[in-house]
This record gives structure tokens, C-alpha cells and sequence, in this order.
């Protein structure tokens, strides 16, 4: 490469022509913003949208509410509940391969994603349905679910649900089930996590998770 | 510097430029045969020689001969470049040829709307695939061929300029004996 | 974007014209609609239930019109596609100043430092995320990396950006590109454009790579391993897709190499006669032209599985077709790494022995050897999924391809043999790469052996071997080319004494990190893993010191050519005294490389009483040795013509 002073670049010749001549400073500024801005999305991400929603807020959602599982996120990985407030949750497994569950609770004990040790299989210390009353209907394609604490009620043949003991209150959806949840938001307020704990937490882990923020009434 | 740098950029396609890239062209041609002989290998090991009976034989053979047609008429468009209104016929013939090509491809685009085969099954996987692999290669040829026609009719014929047209027609053959290959592949063995 | 305008009124005015975007930004702005476009159309086409804006099949889509807008705003639209269309463009290329190195070029010395440049930009961004796997792995719990997904995902982008966007890149793409047109004799490549546009899908797969986590993590290295794959997050699509561009470059380069050396060998280059980097090159890229459309159609059929989805490598496909498939292609790449290295040994040591190269022929042979039995011991990664008898013919052909490989030893050692070799940096390079690469090759005899071979699988014996053979043997002897070319690069050189130290210190760093792997493997260290049995601590602690060292160094090294390629002192024509084409013209070359054309009269390996200069610059035409007009008398270029070659545009 011929070294050439910033002197040389000035001097116009045949072959660069000012109109050919692009900023330097443009591409020296462009490129560090594109950099700054892709380390920002590559780490920063969470960060940003949650300050954007402690600006801006979140719309509280109530009646009914869709909620899908994909490979491995839900949408929505955000929602706003008001105690009281009567939900019908359609948790709706959309994948095509993966079996998905739904989990809520608070403190998820993080030792046990350690490659070493036991697996149990309730990851919260606090389980979101403990004493909740909820009905369960509409079951299809149902792999297990376990009530843990709730208080649950089934509409039509219990042998759909296959219900299970151990862990926490997850109905788990083979790909492309679905199951209805009809309950009154509990008075447990405050900030909830939900996630999916298949496959030894590598849903969890690898970003299958969300929160809810139940609103005071 | 060298003198004139310029002169030799836009300068035309030489003898010995023609004949290093055509080698190029027939070379890169060459390993995209590869591709093929992965799908069809798959092909074997996934279900050996099964043909779903409700895979449309009509189709199959109407998409292979509107391809080979459409190839042989193509190469014809190489052989109409002498003489005179060369520029019409080579432009005719590349227009036919790209028409009977867009044909092959409605064959295989109303197969896939039929659903026939689902995707998760070890025919209908292998025959999406093949036939898909088919259908990009199709359109990157007819992309050539549009565009050699869209400069046929921007130029003159002179060879260096033809050179476009000729590179699309041999990808275009490729193209469509490709295609017989999957044809007989898929449908036949 | 007025500060653009810098140059003085000239006599005319020109009429008033913004200036143009830098085309770097451009490319980017044109990705952004181009993903846009498509991504939104899929969308639309195809919608998932509660609208995300992008899924898995969208993004696959949105990638593509990203490339292609990407392509596009670099500068294919001015200069390819408008005069490909047959309108006219105000496109040209730029000959001077630090600008054509961002944008579009055909020069091969410019590509090739662009290549160079990207490859280099692959190598620090790899080697930064090694440190950090380094430093999680001080401490035998997880610290750095939250979960062992986020770890193996890392390694997964470290190995990916090293073995396709600098293994495989810097020396082919990289010095091929630069050297080969230049050892034959040539005045340019014969697909400078295609080449040109290959260059610019190199930042196109690294930053695909790097940005995988975006869409979630993958936990299966460079490997792309299924059905592991098949539990992964979207991340994995940017793997097979980012992979994708980086091989489709390496494709270019490998197309456009061939064709240069076969159509533009200076007068007098025979086969016989060519130099031994350029047969390295030739082997090497014919092995990509085979094996590179065969994984790129691995790749898509395992992207298909994914998105559609399929179910060719899943649990009830056969996931040891992907192995196979992978691995077919996957050792060639390691010797589509390591050849390029064997070859420039011995195109260095004789210069700097000043003495004959021994049994050339046979390193020749040697170099095409090892391409043809590179595709037969495929299996041996996968010992452990097979039955003993179809070991065994693996296990074989595994040791065989020692034999071949010792040729480039042989020749090296023979040329060294009594003679007065001059020991300066490159050399040492050299030196050190040959020593590095024979540790790299025996711990492989060692994997070869089926019993040692399910011992040591997946532990840090493997990475100890790997990183020997490959480090070893492509990034030292890099080293040493990029030393020894310095001079021919830039027209400066540098301080041997800085030289030859930041040599040792790596030479010295690498064997303390990498020599302590071997011994980490066989005290079961295990690969894939950020947390692993508190005994393993101290040992994996102090390889990270060395690591860290060893990072460093290779920065040093780096900023050190950086810094001699502006600032070295000036150096002569021919600073080493040799005898190939590329020091028969000035330094840098100039725009078409020769001011004549240069003919070849004599061997380029021979040192000694009595040998001639075997370049001699007489002005001949500029048609290749091998051209049809001077082997076929009765040959017109007006044959070409219909009417005569009268009508010119």
C-alpha cells in the first residue's frame, strides 16, 4: 500500500475527481456509530427496553390473552395484571419440535444451572400459583401438568390433562398444544417471572422467559 | 503508475480474456454439480428408490421436456449470433427460451400448491428440496438470461459484448440438465 | 456533507453535486432496507401467531436482501450491475489514496489487503472472545458467562470467525490474491470483479457470526453439529447463513486463482517451473472448489431442517449424515489451512539460504498428495460413532497422510542441510512454524490410533492438537510471509531486532499455553465445557496467564507490521535476493503489476555458481504463455466477430 500524506488526497487529478470523493470524517464517524450502536444491541439490549419501559409503561392487559410459545421465547415476554382483574391465559405451543411449559414464580435458584450437581425440578422458591383458584379447559395436546399448590379446577375428562406431582404448577404442551387458564389475578403484586424449564432449564437459559408485573387494584 | 490505466479498464474482452473466463464459467459450472450430487445421495440414503404414488407423473415429465426445450432453444440463440438481424433472433430465442423455462417452473410451483407430500415425510422432504434447489437454480439462470436480453437490446453484437449471453445460455443449459437429473431422480428411480 | 468538498475551484465549475455517501455507510444503509424489504415481506406472506416482526424464516429471507443490498451499496450497483445492464455508470475505480480500500476494487493488491485487512478484523475479534473463554475458564464455576449456553456460544463464534474468516481467508484470499498473480508474472486476475465483489462477503459472514446472539444462542461450535443444532435458538440460522457468505468468498478467491494461474502465466512459467506457493495455491483451491459447494448444501439442508422445519438430521433423520457430510468436507478445510503454510516454507528457506531447494518436485508432490488423500480420512473425527472395521481404513489412511506431509519437511530440511541460512525473523518464523506444526502432527498419529483415539475424544488433547496444527502451521508461518513480504507490500522494512523478539515471545507463549493443553486432556479436562472438577484449576489458571500472553503478543506482532508498514525504513528492491517474479518490479507494484511483461527463462529455486536470473522483463505482448495466439498461427481474434470485429461500442 503507497503511503499517502493527507496533502497527496487534496490534489485533484483525473482519477479522483472531487465528486468521487467521499467524507472521511462521514465514514469515520458513520462506522464507529454502527459499532457503538451493535455493541449496544448485542449487550445492552434488556437494558434498553426495560428503561424504555419504566419511561414509557406497559398497557395492562386483562380478559382474554394469548400466550404462545415458540424456539425459545414467548410472546409476549411482557405483561401487566391488575389484582382482580378476571384473565383467561391461551397458552398455546407453537413450535413445531420442542415440548414447552409455562412456569411463574419469583427467585429462580440459579446453582442449579451449574453443569454439576442435581437437578431438581422446582426452580422457584416462590411458585406464583401457590393458593391460586384456576380453571383449566379446552386441553389439547396436553404432555403433563402438575397443580403443585393451586387450587385447580378441570372442565371435562381429567385424563387429558395427564396430571403429574412434583415441581412447580406447569402445564406442558406437546408441539402445536394449547390449554386455556381462567383465574382471577391473585393478590400477590409486584414483578413475576415466568419461563420454561424443559429439556434440564436449556429453554430457561437460553432466553425462554418473561415477566409479569401485577399492578395493585 | 502505468500508462493509461483506463484505456485497459474498459477495454474489450480479448481472445485470451474470452477463453479464461469462459474456462471460468464452465469450471464454476462444474462444482455446482455438487450440490446435486449431495441432494441425490440424500436422496438414496432417505428413501432409497420410493416414488409417492400420488406424485404427478404428467407433471414431472411436462416440467423435464419444457426444460430441455427450453435449453435447446437457448443454445440455438448461440448459433443465431452471426449473420445478419443476429441481434433479433438471439434476442427471439433467449425470450423463448426464458418463456418455456418460466413454463417448467409454473409446473412445479402448481405441484407444490397440490401438497401432495408433506414436508415432514422422507419423500416429500427430498422432493421439496430437490425440486426447490431446481427452482433457485432457475431463477438465478433466468436472472442471466433477462439480463443478457436486457443488454442484447442496449448493444451491439460485437463479441465481446456477447460474451453475457453466452455465460446465461451455458448456465441455462446446466440449469435444465440439472433439472432432467432431479426429474429423474425424484420422479423415476 | 459539505466538508466533502475540499478541492479548489477549478476553471469550470462543476455542476453542484452532493457528494456521495462513503459506501461503506451506504452498504449498511442499503443491508438495513434490503432486510427490511424482505423480512417484512415474509411477514406478510407468513405470520407467526402474535406477530413478532422477525421469525425464523423471515430472518433467513431479510438476511439475504441484506447481503444483496449490502453487495450492492459497496459499489456493485455503479460498477457491476449498471454497465451488466448496459447503461452507462460514472463508476471509476480509484487508483490511489487510502479510500479504495473501503470500497469496490478490481486490483487483486488491493483485494488482497482487503482480504487481509478482514481477515486480520475475524482474527482480533476471535481472538478477544478466546480471552474471555480463557478468563471463564481461571475458575472452575461459571463467572463471565451467565449460563453454559452464553459459553459455548462464544466458542462457537471464536471457532467459526477463525477457521472461515481467517484460516481459510488470510492466506488464500488474503496473500493468494496479493502474491499469485504477482509470482506468475501477471498483470491482473482474470475475474477481478467477481473478485472484487467476494471480497465484501467476508464482513458480510462476520458480522453475521458475530451478531448470532441476537437471535439466541448455539451451543455447537464451528461444526454446526446436528441434531445438537436442533435444540438450539434461531442463533444457529445466522451460523449456517454467515458461514454461507464467508465460503461463497473463499469460492470466489479459489475460481479466480485457478483461472489466473491457468491463463496467465508469464512466457517461460511452465507447470514445471511454478513457484511453489502458487502450487499451493492451486492445490488448495482446487480442494474448495469441490468441497465448498458440498458443505454449502450440507449448510442449507440443515438451515431447511430448521426453518421449514425438516427432518433430515433430526433424531428420526440421520444425524450421522450430517457428520459425514460435515466432515467430508471438514478435514480438507484444515488442510485447505495448513497447505498454503507447507508452501511457503519452502518458497522462504531456499531465499534465505541462498541455496538450491531440495527435491522440489517432491514437495510438489508432496502439496498434491495431501490434497487427494485429505478426502479420505474424513471418519476419523467420529471414531467414537463407528464400528471397529470401519475404523481401521480411516485409521490407515489418517497415518498415511503423514507421508506426503513429511515431503515439505524433507525438501525444507534438505535445502537447510549444510547451508549458510540467514536466521532473521521471517526465518524464524519459519523455524518456529515447522517445529509447532510437527508437534500439532504427531499428537495427531497419537488421534489416529483408534484405542488412544476414544481415550482423548472430546477432551483438551484435541484442542492441544488442533490449535498446533493450525496456529502452528497457518498463523506463524502467516507471520513469516506477511515479515518477509513486508518490503514488497509497502517498500519498508522492519527492525530485526523487534523482530526476532515479539517472534520468541509467542513462539515462546504459544508453546507454554497450548503444550499444557495436551497435559490438561489427558488429566480429563474436557472440551465445551465453563465448568469443570476443582482440580483442574491451577493448571487451567496458569494456561490462561499464558493465553493472555500469548493474545498479546500476537497484537504486538500486529502493531508492529502496522506500524513498520508506515513508519519502517525503506527497503531495497530485493532486500533477500530472490529469484521469484514478484521482486522484478517496484515495491509496492504498480497498478498492472509489470511495466513489461516478464519472462520466466530459468528455474526460480536455483541458488548458487552458474544460475542465471531467471526473470527477464523484455517487452512483450502481454498475452499469457499459454494463449491461443501464440501456440495457434492460423488464430484471429476476428474469428470472434460476425461481421468482421468492425463494430466497437
Amino acid at each position: 500500500m503507497e503511503y499517502e500524506s493527507p496533502k497527496d488526497e487534496k490534489t485533484p487529478n483525473t482519477e479522483n475527481s472531487e465528486e468521487n470523493q467521499w467524507s472521511r470524517r462521514q465514514f469515520l464517524v458513520g462506522t464507529a456509530a454502527i459499532g457503538v450502536a451493535g455493541a449496544v444491541t448485542l449487550f445492552g439490549r434488556q437494558s434498553l427496553v426495560n428503561a424504555a419501559r419504566s419511561v414509557f409503561g406497559s398497557p395492562v392487559s386483562s380478559g382474554t390473552v394469548h400466550l404462545y410459545a415458540y424456539d425459545y421465547y414467548y410472546i409476549p415476554n411482557y405483561m401487566t395484571w391488575r389484582v382482580g382483574d378476571r384473565m383467561e391465559v391461551i397458552f398455546q405451543n407453537q413450535s413445531h419440535t420442542h415440548w414447552h411449559e409455562w412456569t411463574m414464580g419469583r427467585h429462580v435458584n440459579e446453582a442449579y444451572f451449574q453443569a454439576f450437581g442435581n437437578l431438581p425440578a422446582d426452580a422457584w422458591q416462590e411458585d406464583f400459583w401457590d393458593g391460586v383458584p384456576v380453571t383449566l379447559s379446552d386441553p389439547y395436546g396436553i404432555d403433563n401438568f402438575v397443580p403443585n399448590q393451586a387450587i385447580v379446577t378441570y372442565v371435562g375428562p381429567k385424563a387429558a390433562y395427564n396430571i403429574q406431582s412434583g415441581g412447580d404448577f406447569s402445564p406442558t404442551l406437546k408441539p402445536g398444544g394449547s390449554l386455556h387458564l381462567s383465574f382471577t389475578v391473585p393478590n400477590k403484586p409486584g414483578l413475576w417471572d415466568f419461563g420454561c424449564f424443559v429439556q434440564q432449564y436449556i429453554h430457561y437459559r437460553t432466553g425462554m422467559r418473561g415477566q409479569v408485573m401485577i399492578l395493585p387494584a | 503508475m502505468t500508462n493509461a490505466p483506463e484505456q485497459r479498464r474498459s477495454a474489450a474482452l480479448t481472445p485470451a480474456n474470452y477463453r479464461a473466463v469462459r474456462f471460468s464459467m464452465l469450471f464454476f459450472i462444474a462444482t455446482q454439480i455438487v450440490p446435486f450430487v449431495v441432494l441425490f445421495e440424500a436422496k438414496y440414503l432417505y428413501d432409497g428408490s420410493y416414488v409417492s404414488p400420488q406424485a404427478d407423473q404428467g407433471f414431472g415429465v411436462a416440467g423435464a421436456v419444457l426444460m430441455a426445450l427450453s435449453a435447446w432453444v437457448a443454445w440455438q440463440a448461440l448459433r443465431a449470433r452471426t449473420g445478419p438481424d443476429a441481434r433479433e433472433r438471439v434476442a427471439t430465442r433467449l425470450k423463448v427460451a426464458a418463456g418455456l423455462g418460466l413454463l417448467a417452473m409454473l409446473t412445479v410451483i402448481y405441484q407444490w400448491g397440490l401438497r401432495y407430500a408433506s414436508p415432514q415425510g422422507r419423500f416429500g422432504e427430498m422432493y421439496y428440496v430437490i425440486s426447490g434447489a431446481d427452482m433457485v437454480y432457475a431463477v438465478v439462470g433466468l436472472i442471466m438470461v433477462g439480463i443478457a436480453i436486457l443488454r442484447n437490446a442496449r448493444q451491439d453484437m460485437a463479441p465481446e459484448r456477447f460474451w453475457t449471453a453466452e455465460a446465461s445460455v451455458y448456465f441455462w443449459v446446466y440449469v435444465a440438465l440439472a433439472w432432467i437429473a432431479s426429474w429423474v431422480v425424484v420422479f423415476l428411480l | 456533507m459539505a466538508h466533502a468538498m475540499t478541492v479548489p475551484e477549478s476553471g469550470h465549475a462543476p455542476r453542484p453535486r452532493k457528494a456521495p455517501m462513503p459506501p461503506v455507510l451506504r452498504a449498511f444503509l442499503w443491508a438495513a432496507i434490503g432486510f427490511l424489504l424482505l423480512n417484512t415481506f415474509v411477514i406478510a406472506v407468513d405470520p407467526f401467531r402474535g406477530h413478532p416482526f422477525v421469525t425464523g424464516p423471515s430472518v433467513v429471507f431479510g438476511w439475504v436482501g441484506a447481503a444483496i443490498g449490502w453487495l450492492l451499496g459497496i459499489g456493485l450497483y455503479d460498477a457491476v450491475l449498471l454497465p451488466l445492464m448496459g447503461f452507462p455508470t460514472r463508476w471509476q475505480e480509484r487508483q490511489q489514496g487510502w479510500r479504495r480500500y473501503w470500497e469496490f476494487a478490481t486490483d487483486h493488491k488491493v483485494i488482497g489487503l482487503q482480504y487481509m485487512m478482514f481477515a486480520v478484523g475475524g482474527f482480533l475479534i476471535a481472538g478477544g472472545i478466546a480471552m474471555l473463554m480463557r478468563y471463564e475458564l481461571m475458575t472452575p464455576y461459571l463467572t463471565i458467562f451467565h449460563y453454559p449456553s452464553n459459553y459455548l456460544t462464544a466458542v462457537g463464534i471464536h471457532g467459526t470467525l477463525m477457521m472461515f474468516s481467517f484460516a481459510t481467508v488470510f492466506m488464500i484470499g488474503g496473500l493468494g490474491n496479493y502474491f499469485v498473480p504477482l509470482m506468475i508474472g501477471a498483470r491482473e486476475t482474470v475475474l477481478s470483479k467477481l473478485s472484487g465483489i467476494g471480497v465484501w462477503l467476508v464482513p458480510v459472514g462476520i458480522l453475521t457470526v458475530l451478531f448470532s446472539p441476537l437471535l439466541g444462542e448455539w451451543s455447537t461450535g464451528w461444526r454446526g453439529y446436528e441434531p445438537l443444532a436442533g435444540q438450539d435458538a434461531n442463533g444457529i440460522l445466522f451460523y449456517y447463513l454467515g458461514v454461507l457468505a464467508l465460503t461463497m468468498s473463499s469460492l470466489i478467491v479459489a475460481l479466480n486463482l485457478v483461472a489466473t494461474v491457468m491463463f496467465r502465466r508469464a512466457p517461460g512459467l511452465t507447470w514445471g517451473r511454478l513457484p511453489l506457493f502458487v502450487w499451493g495455491q492451486v492445490t488448495v483451491n482446487l480442494l474448495m472448489l469441490i468441497w465448498f459447494p458440498e458443505i454449502q448444501t450440507t449448510f442449507v439442508m440443515a438451515l431447511l431442517d430448521k426453518v421449514v422445519p425438516l427432518n433430515f438430521f433430526t433424531a428420526t433423520g440421520s444425524p450421522l449424515t450430517y457428520l459425514m457430510l460435515f466432515w467430508l468436507f471438514g478435514h480438507p478445510e484444515v488442510y485447505i489451512i495448513a497447505v498454503p503454510a507447507f508452501a511457503i516454507w519452502n518458497e522462504i528457506i531456499p531465499v534465505m539460504a541462498q541455496k538450491s531447494l531440495f527435491g522440489r518436485q517432491w514437495a510438489v508432490i508432496g502439496l498434491v498428495f495431501v490434497m487427494m488423500l485429505s478426502g479420505l480420512v474424513w471418519a476419523h473425527h467420529m471414531f467414537t460413532n463407528l464400528r471397529n472395521s470401519e475404523i481401521l481404513p480411516f485409521s490407515f489412511f489418517t497415518e498415511m497422510i503423514s507421508i506426503p506431509t513429511g515431503f515439505a519437511y524433507m525438501s525444507a530440511i534438505g535445502t537447510l542441510w549444510k547451508s549458510k541460512v540467514r536466521l532473521n525473523t521471517p526465518m524464524l518464523w519459519i523455524l518456529m512454524s515447522m517445529f509447532n506444526f510437527l508437534i500439532g502432527g504427531l499428537t495427531g498419529v497419537f488421534l489416529a490410533d483408534p484405542i488412544v483415539n476414544l481415550q482423548l475424544h472430546d477432551t483438551f488433547w484435541v484442542v492441544g492438537h488442533f490449535h498446533y496444527t493450525i496456529i502452528g502451521s497457518m498463523v506463524f508461518s502467516g507471520f513469516g510471509a506477511i515479515y518477509y513480504w513486508l518490503p514488497k507490500l509497502s517498500g519498508r522494512t522492519f527492525n530485526e531486532t523487534w523482530g526476532k523478539t515479539l517472534a520468541i515471545i509467542t513462539f515462546l507463549a504459544f508453546n507454554l499455553t497450548f503444550s499444557q493443553f495436551f497435559l490438561l486432556g489427558l488429566h480429563g479436562m474436557n472440551r465445551w465445557v465453563p465448568a469443570y472438577p476443582a482440580y483442574l484449576q491451577p493448571m487451567n489458571f496458569e494456561v490462561s496467564i499464558f493465553a493472555f500472553i500469548l493474545g498479546a503478543a500476537f497484537l504486538g506482532n500486529i502493531l508492529y507490521i502496522g506500524y513498520c508498514w508506515r513508519n519502517g525504513a525503506q527497503a531495497g528492491e530485493n532486500p533477500w535476493g530472490a529469484k521469484t517474479p514478484e521482486w522484478f518490479t517496484s515495491s509496492p507494484a504498480p497498478r498492472y503489476n509489470f511495466p513489461v511483461q516478464p519472462e520466466i527463462v530459468g528455474s526460480l529455486y536455483l541458488y548458487g555458481e552458474g544460475t542465471k536470473v531467471p526473470v527477464v522483463t523484455t517487452a512483450l505482448g502481454e498475452l499469457a504463455a499459454t494463449s491461443r495466439a501464440t501456440q495457434d498461427p492460423q488464430f484471429d481474434w476476428h474469428d470472434y466477430a460476425p461481421d468482421g470485429g468492425g463494430v466497437t461500442s
